[in-house]
């Protein structure tokens, strides 16, 4: 470094002697000069950062080629110090360090020029003006200035063509090449990314699954069992005997169903689940008496029944359900003789004799070995009747 | 003179208020002539017609308010509007009613065609979905009716129409979708698909149907 740093300085000071006629003969000076060149090119590097070269190339580039490396370099170089020249001339307070960072003027442009066209169109007295043109403004000016560049910037944006990305739906071979890749592309997945499988990933596992076995432990969460989400769909009945109602009661019962489902008739459908509700019932009542002897109340089965020979006390009774209740009747619910049964005493004349009569004809029919024959039938029994018919029915009897 | 004239004024825009004109009654339209229908009685229908007289003529005439006579000579039930006939498409209603009756259909049945509107009754061959031919025609009939009439019920029941299997003639009495379905059905059976599969279609249908 040091050595190309002296031979430059010494180029230098040979190309400083040297007479400039002696420039156009042909001689050892145009390698000077480019060692020369190269020289105050890296001298001037660190005042310009942006520049695209680290030091001049002159190893097979021919004059013009290297005046353009040059060019490239002092262009920016030189607009900079004619601005911290200008600064320094018109403020001799600010820092030369401060000057000497990038502005934003050095990367965009001049802001108040381009202020100045939007002014060109509202007032041309002012176009003139570079620095004060903007003071002068009074803030409805301002304020239509800015309004005026933002519907400039808006119809820009509308005018010009959308971004691929803005454009909906698109093809490979509509959007520029590679240009997905440069892009963000958010959109949306329905499952859940496949987790990257790293060293350390693998690592942790293992050694989670070591630890484990070393405790004993194995613990792994237990899967839920899915419920059945809906139950399997019931195969539909076609019913195939001739329909008892007429077309117009199907319709009907149809309007119905829709209008007000409340007041609709059961379906037959309906009926059949009534009547399986009833049925498991009344089978899980008997269920439940074998089971244990516990009083369980009875649930409420709703028929429409009346019960008749019941005993009252049957129902206040507090028994097991499975102890038979046969027990329970009272006297004249068991003996189910018909007729009035009576006392020696009760009994009337003519009863007396009936029993006589009967008494007789068995006893006879005993005798004779035949089956014993029924009493004539008799009319109801007559209070005005005379005494004597009943003679005669005896007679007759005989 | 200047008063007569006020008067014509005067009464001119009495004249040009908003008139209140009543609806005209049924009897009223067609300048009060009497309309008349005629059903003809084909002679298979003429002793059920004799049976079912009393339950075809109290609907037609207590319900719907039309006269209804069958003319011995002609052989055809004649119905015509009464005074009190309360809707024009009464007359209408009732001769649909008993040519749905001539055609086949049960009384409980066709009586719908009275009580409900939107109902239709679409006939049509089997000669129109294919042409078949003695005992290809005859195993067609019989696999539209099935055993017992078990295919034609199972269809009725499943899209709510009644169907009529008259020889190769086939009626049937519903609504307009329910007809499609029914029809559907009557064709694909004709056509030789099995019952089953004519079954299986039936349930998807008439649970979109129901």
């Amino acid at each position: 470094m040091a050595t190309a740093r002296d031979s430059g300085l010494e180029a230098l000071e040979k190309l400083k002697s040297t007479e400039p006629p002696v420039f156009l003969a042909p001689s050892s000076i145009s390698e000077d000069a480019r060692v020369a060149s190269q020289y105050l090119f890296t001298k001037l590097k660190p005042y310009n950062p942006k520049s695209p070269f680290d030091k001049l190339l002159v190893d097979g580039f021919d004059a013009e080629q290297i005046w353009q490396q040059i060019d490239m370099q002092s262009q920016p170089l030189l607009s900079n110090l004619r601005q911290e020249l200008g600064a320094l001339l018109g403020d001799g307070n600010e820092d030369a360090e401060k000057l000497r960072m990038p502005r934003y003027k050095d990367f965009f442009g001049g802001k108040k020029e381009t202020k100045m066209t939007f002014n060109d169109g509202i007032e041309d007295e002012e176009a003139g003006n570079e620095n004060q043109g903007n003071g002068r403004l009074s803030t409805h000016e301002k304020d239509l200035v800015k309004l005026q560049s933002k519907i400039k910037q808006m119809e820009k944006a509308n005018l010009d063509p959308k971004h691929w990305t803005m454009q909906g739906e698109i093809s490979a071979a509509k959007r520029p090449k590679n240009s997905a890749l440069e892009v963000d592309l958010d959109f949306e997945h329905n499952a859940r990314p496949a987790p990257v499988i790293t060293e350390e990933v693998t690592a942790s596992l293992e050694e989670m699954i070591k630890s484990r076995i070393i405790e004993a432990r194995f613990d792994d969460v237990q899967r839920a069992p899915s419920l059945p989400t809906n139950s399997k769909r019931e195969a539909k009945e076609l019913d195939d005997s001739k329909s008892k109602k007429g077309l117009a009661e199907l319709y009907e019962e149809e309007y119905v169903q829709k209008s007000n489902p409340a007041f609709a008739p059961a379906t037959f459908s309906d009926e059949l689940k009534k009547e399986a509700s009833m049925l498991f019932k009344k089978l899980c009542l008997k269920l439940d008496a074998l089971s244990h002897f516990h009083f369980t109340p009875k649930p409420v089965i709703q028929e429409m029944s009346i019960q008749t020979n019941v005993p009252a006390i049957a129902m206040e009774e507090v028994a097991p359900v499975a102890v038979s209740d046969a027990a329970m009747l009272a006297p004249e619910e068991i003996f189910a003789g018909k007729g009035n049964i009576k006392d020696e005493s009760e009994l009337t004349q003519d009863e007396r004799k009936r029993r006589r009569a009967k008494k007789k004809r068995k006893f006879k029919a005993e005798a004779a070995g035949q089956p014993v024959k029924k009493a004539p039938k008799r009319k109801p029994v007559d209070e005005k009747e005379p005494k004597g018919s009943v003679v005669e029915r005896c007679l007759l009897i005989q | 003179m200047a008063e007569s004239i006020e008067m014509e004024i005067q009464t001119a825009t009495e004249a040009a208020a908003k008139p209140n004109f009543k609806p005209l009654k049924a009897h009223e339209m067609s300048d009060g002539k009497v309309q008349f229908r005629k059903v003809s009685v084909p002679p298979n229908r003429y002793s059920p017609l004799k049976k079912a007289w009393l339950d075809i003529y109290t609907p037609v005439y207590d319900q719907m308010k039309v006269d209804i006579r069958m003319n011995l000579k002609s052989r055809k039930v004649e119905l015509k509007t009464r005074a009190d006939t309360s809707d024009v498409s009464n007359l209408q209603k009732s001769a649909d009613f008993v040519h749905a009756f001539m055609l086949g259909f049960d009384i409980p049945d066709a009586v719908s065609l009275l009580r409900v509107d939107e109902l239709y009754v679409e006939s049509f061959e089997i000669k129109d979905v294919k042409t078949l031919k003695g005992e290809h025609l005859s195993r067609a009939i019989g696999r539209l009716s099935g055993k017992g009439g078990k295919t034609k019920f199972a269809i009725e029941n499943s899209t709510k129409t009644r169907i009529v299997i008259a020889d190769t003639r086939i009626h049937i009495l519903g609504a307009f979708s329910n007809i499609k379905v029914a029809r559907n059905s009557l064709c694909s059976l004709i056509m030789g698909s099995p019952a089953g599969k004519v079954y299986s279609k039936l349930r998807s249908v008439s649970a979109i149907l129901a």
